[in-house]
């Protein structure tokens, strides 16, 4: 036995998009003129190629920042709950911290927080791949 | 490893040869040409021995057999054939020769094949086919037995096919070996129901006498037992008649001289196309049971005889002669396991292997020595220039006639002449038929004798000398084609014959007894073979001897007369013997042309049909293929959106689903 | 503190994980790196050792530990047995890139720790955490020589596609938690066959069932795999065939009471994998698209064990008569120990820029050992005895028959007749087909090669004894 319900429902809902697609395209023309090809009809005209270049060491510390700060809110509803959960959530909690200072330290150990050195280390990558 | 509880391992007989082998063919492309030749005799050479070690300790220990047990090969159901050995007086017979005048063959091929391209090929195929025999007539049990059996027919179409470059030699290995693997699917039909019915086990034989005593056997769609027998020894029959090149299956002998003359000597003449002797006589009790399978038996064999040797005596070229021949006299073992003189049988086997061997490796000798000629009224005159070969052919031609009292071929064929005579499976018919056949055997051996060494040389060819290993091997046989008679000399000397005594252990019951007694008459048949024998020797003489210079009448040119001429001859009749009785022609026209037509039919249904199919498979597939790879295109926005879809179907799919 | 011990084997792995990533880049030395090698299989070692040690003795069906969040049935840890077991021998079998070998071993670690947290999850939210753990270390394992472009191509498309199909699962898990109220799924199990299904849970669980589809690759979320599968090194990729999906599955055995309701989606994920994943490879050159292609196709083999579900039919006529899920078991064991080395091998090669068929010629001269364990392999792929393949899907296919299933094996059968075309091109590439002008370049140390011949040998073995893998899934 089917779901007549739905089987009508899901009939007219393809069919309204169909007919509004299909009409869209008998109806209108393409006509390109420069200001329809701007990104956006109203709002501020671009200026400038959309490719900035950022330095890499600000990305990498500030991926690095988010990661801790969002990991960091997890503490914000223990702290809600930590009297409750007593021992046990303490100890979990030290469990997750565990994890997240190790995340720090190996940050730390490839050099993730130097920023002359990975500056240097980049651009000398980027220079050897040019030539 | 070499010893079981103090007797020696039966293994290492065929393991030897086939050890051997595997050497030559893994090195061969390391190892000089000649090194082969040393390697395979050097194997066959320890196989020899072995078997000679093996054979003392059964002799001497009064053993009845010794089994060798392995593992299991095959066991499914009744089939349990397990990779067993079996070693009594009959195997120790055939191992006997194929090793020892295995070893000789070998020998001498070491010279005869000196400097030919495919010599380490030869030898490796030499020892695998000396290593498949043993399995053959070592095994325990008749699917071990069948692995030899296939493996040395196998070796057979190699070597015949050996020298691969001209096309009628490969036509003739194939007809060899189409024509035989004919033989061998009765066979397997004769194995199966063996398995089924009795076991495969060789111990276990006697079991058909429950079989023939059973009017109803379960499975068998209300089949007697005797019924059954006879069916299965049909089969068996049939099978032996393809390896021993018996009526009707024989056309492939005579073809399967292209290969080197060795390869005839041991493969078709002294062991392989034996294996059918050693089949009956190894399922005795079967045939034993059933009077009518033994006449079968007998009248193949007879008429095998008969054919062989009218054939014989028409041929011109040489090999060819030698293999009628065998066909001829392996015709003689046949007919003495019809009549039941199972010993007798063996024994004849015994003494044709030496004196077969010699013959055709002195044929080889004389082929050889007159570069590759192979007609005999291309030669002649060759008793001074190839004085040793000469004596060692006189010696295996005059065993060969039967010429009586000094010679083994007389002993061994008068005793299955004289039970053709005296036992209750024997008939006068087919003993007169065997002794006309005896003096035409005595007439076509003397011709060979006289039209090829005596005289003048017909033709003006330089005869280079053949080396030692070429001739000893030879002397060596031809003193066994003598002597080996004395081991079965008949009752009436006065003494016991010492091989039907000792063969009486495996034998038994089921060996016929002579039913005439009288010693008069065993001496007038045997005085009556030794004058046919002489008699042939005589006619032979008038018809061939060196002052007629009996040239055939040839068709055409005498100069053209070469092997495999179509008509040398003018006579209607001496065209037809010379044809083998145009069998070929026949099968030809029958079986072949039939089969032709037939697959001609099925090839037109199978391109038709059968790959129509095929191919609109194949073309559904692949319209599917083309469907499907084109959602692969590699891009992630694509990939989403399939699954963007697939999602959405489910959903469909869940809601419009029952609400149950 | 006792609810603490059934946690130790996953605690002890990922923090082993940690430990191997924080010694990683101490120093760069060959020796650091055969350290790291041997640490980490010897935490693999501990962990499984202390899985079964855990689990001894707590034999009552489906107990939850940890919270309510893992299960100690004897099934799923056997799977996580065998899951650590493909992790120690991929740490065996890979190549190291030279610079991060700790970040490598880690990975593997944290991959394995997301595997035996699915593969025994009893809770939607730890489907959903191990789920993710495993993904992550998919991704950077996939981009792991992120300096060429395919790879880090592979896993981007892995990345978004695989958020793309979570966000699927855990829209369904919250409609599931909607209707029902409860993570637990045995909970969601006894509501779920108590009462009709409501079209939100039918659609939660549809949507559940799409990001299975999406991890198994099953069709038509099967898009992924032939570029990931050629990015990724050759042994993640073996990993990710065989473990990864394997986990998948695992995870999902207590979601066998959607049999009742949504047997007919599996049913077409079955149909539609053996058959289309057996038509895309057809006219593949690419040997790593072959296998991915090919792994389609045994996950639908594998799904037409499944719907046999875990109970034997009373009329199950046709032998032998195995349970879908035991079946399942056997052919995870079996793909994984053919695939693993299907792809390691394939990694050892090294192709002009995707590995060809082309690539693979004269290989059987210049290497013959891993020629014929690639042979061994790719035979037992193609379900050929007497390798192991063979008899998984005799397994597999029995199971559905028992269960009733008469035109899903009869598609499979179908489907695998026409598979073996490519398998067999594979193996014709790698023997019969004369090399280039160029030797093929096979980079394979000892060790490896011994790691090959082994699960090769194993590969035979397993198929010419297959009741030690059911004797092994008794054993716990």
């Amino acid at each position: 036995m089917l779901n007549i319900d739905f089987i009508v429902y899901a009939l007219l809902v393809t069919a309204n998009a169909g007919v509004i697609i299909g009409l869209s395209y008998l109806l209108g023309w393409p006509r390109r003129s420069r200001v329809k090809n701007e990104p956006y009809e109203s709002g501020i005209a671009p200026t400038g190629p959309a490719h900035v270049r950022t330095s890499i060491p600000y990305y990498l510390v500030g991926i690095a920042f988010i990661l801790f700060d969002v990991e960091v809110l997890f503490l914000y509803t223990y702290g809600i709950v930590m009297y409750r959960l007593e021992w046990d959530g303490f100890f979990k909690a030290m469990l997750f911290l565990f994890f997240v200072f190790s995340g720090l330290v190996y940050i730390w150990l490839r050099g993730g927080l130097m920023w002359r050195h990975l500056s240097s280390k980049v651009s000398a990558k980027a220079s050897s791949s040019q030539s | 490893m070499f010893y079981n509880n103090g007797l020696p391992a039966l293994w290492l007989i065929p393991a030897l040869p086939a050890l051997g082998a595997l050497i030559i063919f893994i090195f061969a492309s390391r190892m000089p040409a000649r090194a082969a030749g040393i390697i395979a005799c050097s194997a066959i050479s320890l196989s020899f021995l072995w078997v000679l070690n093996v054979g003392t300790t059964l002799v001497l220990g009064n053993h009845h057999h010794f089994v060798e047990h392995h593992w299991n090969w095959i066991a499914a159901g009744p089939f349990q054939g397990s990779a067993s050995f079996y070693f009594d007086l009959v195997t120790f017979a055939f191992t006997f020769v194929v090793a020892g005048v295995g070893l000789l063959i070998h020998l001498y091929s070491y010279s005869y094949m000196k400097g030919d391209a495919g010599e380490r090929r030869y030898f490796g195929y030499f020892n695998l086919f000396a290593a498949a025999m043993l399995v053959l007539v070592t095994a325990e049990n008749a699917f071990f037995m069948f692995l030899g059996w296939e493996g040395v027919g196998a070796c057979s179409f190699f070597l015949i096919g050996h020298w691969y470059q001209k096309s009628e030699n490969t036509v003739a290995a194939t007809k060899a070996f189409l024509v035989t693997r004919l033989g061998d699917i009765f066979l397997l039909i004769g194995l199966f129901l063996t398995a089924t019915l009795v076991g495969v086990s060789f111990s276990q034989q006697s079991a058909w006498t429950q079989v023939a005593t059973s009017s109803f056997i379960p499975g068998f769609g209300g089949l007697t037992g005797p019924q059954l027998i006879l069916i299965t020894g049909i089969c068996f029959l049939l099978g032996a008649a393809g390896k021993s090149a018996q009526v009707p299956l024989q056309v492939w002998l005579p073809d399967a001289m292209a290969g080197p003359t060795p390869v005839s000597a041991l493969i078709h003449a002294a062991t392989m196309v034996t294996a059918g002797v050693y089949l009956i006589a190894r399922f005795h009790i079967l045939f034993a049971l059933s009077p009518n399978l033994m006449l079968a038996v007998a009248i193949v064999g007879v008429l095998t005889a008969f054919y062989g040797a009218t054939s014989a005596f028409v041929q011109t070229d040489i090999k060819r002669i030698l293999a009628y021949s065998t066909i001829s006299q392996i015709g003689y073992m046949f007919l003495g396991l019809g009549v039941g003189a199972w010993s007798l049988a063996v024994f004849h086997f015994f003494t044709h292997a030496f004196y077969k061997a010699l013959l055709f490796m002195a044929a080889g000798t004389v082929i050889h020595s007159l570069h590759n000629e192979q007609n005999i009224y291309n030669m002649g005159g060759l008793r001074t220039k190839l004085k040793g070969t000469y004596l060692a052919f006189l010696a295996g031609a005059a065993s060969l006639a039967g010429i009586p009292f000094i010679t083994a071929g007389f002993y061994s064929k008068d005793a299955i002449l004289w039970n053709t005579l005296s036992t209750k499976w024997g008939s006068p018919v087919i003993y007169g038929i065997a002794m006309l056949t005896a003096l035409m055997t005595a007439i076509y051996s003397f011709r060979l004798i006289f039209v090829v060494f005596h005289g003048t040389p017909r033709k003006d060819i330089h005869v280079h000398l053949p080396d030692r290993l070429l001739t000893w091997p030879l002397y060596i046989l031809a003193f066994f084609a003598i002597v080996a008679g004395f081991l079965n000399l008949p009752i009436v000397f006065g003494v016991t014959p010492i091989w039907e005594h000792s063969f009486a252990r495996v034998f038994g019951e089921w060996q016929a007894e002579p039913l005439i007694h009288s010693h008069a008459v065993e001496w007038m048949a045997l005085l009556g073979s030794g004058v046919l024998a002489l008699g042939g020797a005589g006619i032979a003489w008038l018809l061939y001897s060196p002052a007629k210079a009996p040239m055939p009448e040839p068709a055409g040119d005498i100069a053209t007369v070469e092997n495999n001429t179509p008509a040398p001859y003018k006579a209607v009749w001496a065209n037809f013997l010379f044809h083998g009785w145009k069998m070929d022609g026949f099968y030809n026209k029958t079986f072949v042309r039939g089969f032709r037509i037939t697959s001609g039919v099925i090839a037109w249904i199978d391109r038709v049909f059968v790959d129509g199919i095929f191919e609109a498979i194949q073309a559904i597939v692949r319209g599917f293929h083309a469907l499907v790879i084109f959602f692969q295109n590699g891009r992630v926005s694509r990939y989403a959106m399939v699954m963007l879809f697939g999602a959405v179907a489910i959903i469909t799919i869940l809601l419009i689903g029952s609400q149950r | 503190m006792g609810h603490y011990q059934p946690l130790l084997p996953d605690l002890i792995l990922a923090m082993g994980a940690t430990f191997i990533l924080l010694l990683g880049p101490l120093r760069d030395s060959q020796n650091l790196r055969d350290f790291l090698r041997w640490i980490s299989l010897g935490l693999v070692a501990a962990t499984a050792a202390t899985l079964v040690w855990v689990n001894h003795g707590m034999a009552t069906p489906y107990p939850l530990v940890g919270e309510g969040w893992l299960t100690t049935a004897p099934l799923h840890t056997a799977f996580a047995v065998v899951f650590l077991a493909t992790i120690a021998w991929t740490i065996l079998a890979s190549t190291v890139p030279d610079e991060d070998a700790g970040e490598w071993y880690s990975m593997l670690l944290f991959l394995g720790t997301g595997m035996i947290i699915l593969a025994r999850a009893a809770n939607l939210a730890a489907v959903f955490l191990g789920l993710e753990v495993l993904s992550i270390s998919l991704y950077i394992l996939i981009a792991f020589r992120y300096s060429k472009r395919s790879s880090l191509r592979g896993g981007i498309m892995y990345l978004l596609l695989a958020g793309f199909a979570s966000g699927f699962l855990l829209f369904g898990m919250a409609l599931i938690y909607a209707v029902f109220g409860t993570l637990q799924i045995a909970e969601i199990r006894t509501l779920a066959l108590a009462t009709d299904m409501g079209p939100m849970a039918k659609v939660g669980f549809g949507l559940l069932l799409v990001g299975v589809g999406f991890k198994l690759a099953a069709v038509p979320f099967h898009m992924w795999t032939p570029e990931v599968y050629e990015s990724s090194p050759g042994t993640v990729t073996g990993l990710i065939a065989s473990s990864s999906k394997g986990a998948m599955l695992a995870a999902f055995i207590p979601f066998l009471f959607l049999l009742e309701t949504h047997w007919s989606i599996i049913w077409l994920f079955a149909a539609l994998s053996m058959v289309g994943g057996n038509l895309l490879g057809l006219r593949e050159i690419r040997v790593k698209r072959i296998l991915a292609y090919s792994s389609i196709a045994h996950i639908g083999y594998v799904l037409t064990g499944y719907l046999a579900g875990d109970t034997l039919s009373a009329n199950a006529a046709f032998l032998p008569s195995i349970t879908g899920v035991n079946a399942v078991f056997f052919y995870v064991v079996a793909y994984a120990a053919s695939i693993l080395g299907a792809f390691a091998a394939l990694g050892y090669i090294q192709g002009e820029r995707d590995l060809t068929l082309r690539d693979l010629r004269g290989v059987g001269r210049r290497n013959p050992v891993l020629a014929f364990c690639l042979l061994i392999f790719v035979w037992s792929l193609a379900g050929l005895p007497p390798a192991v393949g063979f008899f998984g899907k005799i397994y597999l296919f029995s199971a559905a028959i028992n269960a009733g299933y008469f035109w899903l094996p009869l598609i499979g059968l179908l489907g695998s007749a026409i598979g073996i075309y490519y398998y067999l091109r594979i193996i014709v590439h790698l023997f019969m087909m004369p090399a280039d002008a160029s030797d093929p370049k096979v980079h394979a140390s000892t060790l490896q090669e011994w790691v090959m011949l082994g699960s090769a040998v194993a590969v035979i073995a397993l198929g010419l004894f297959p009741e030690t893998i059911f004797s092994f899934l008794r054993a716990f």
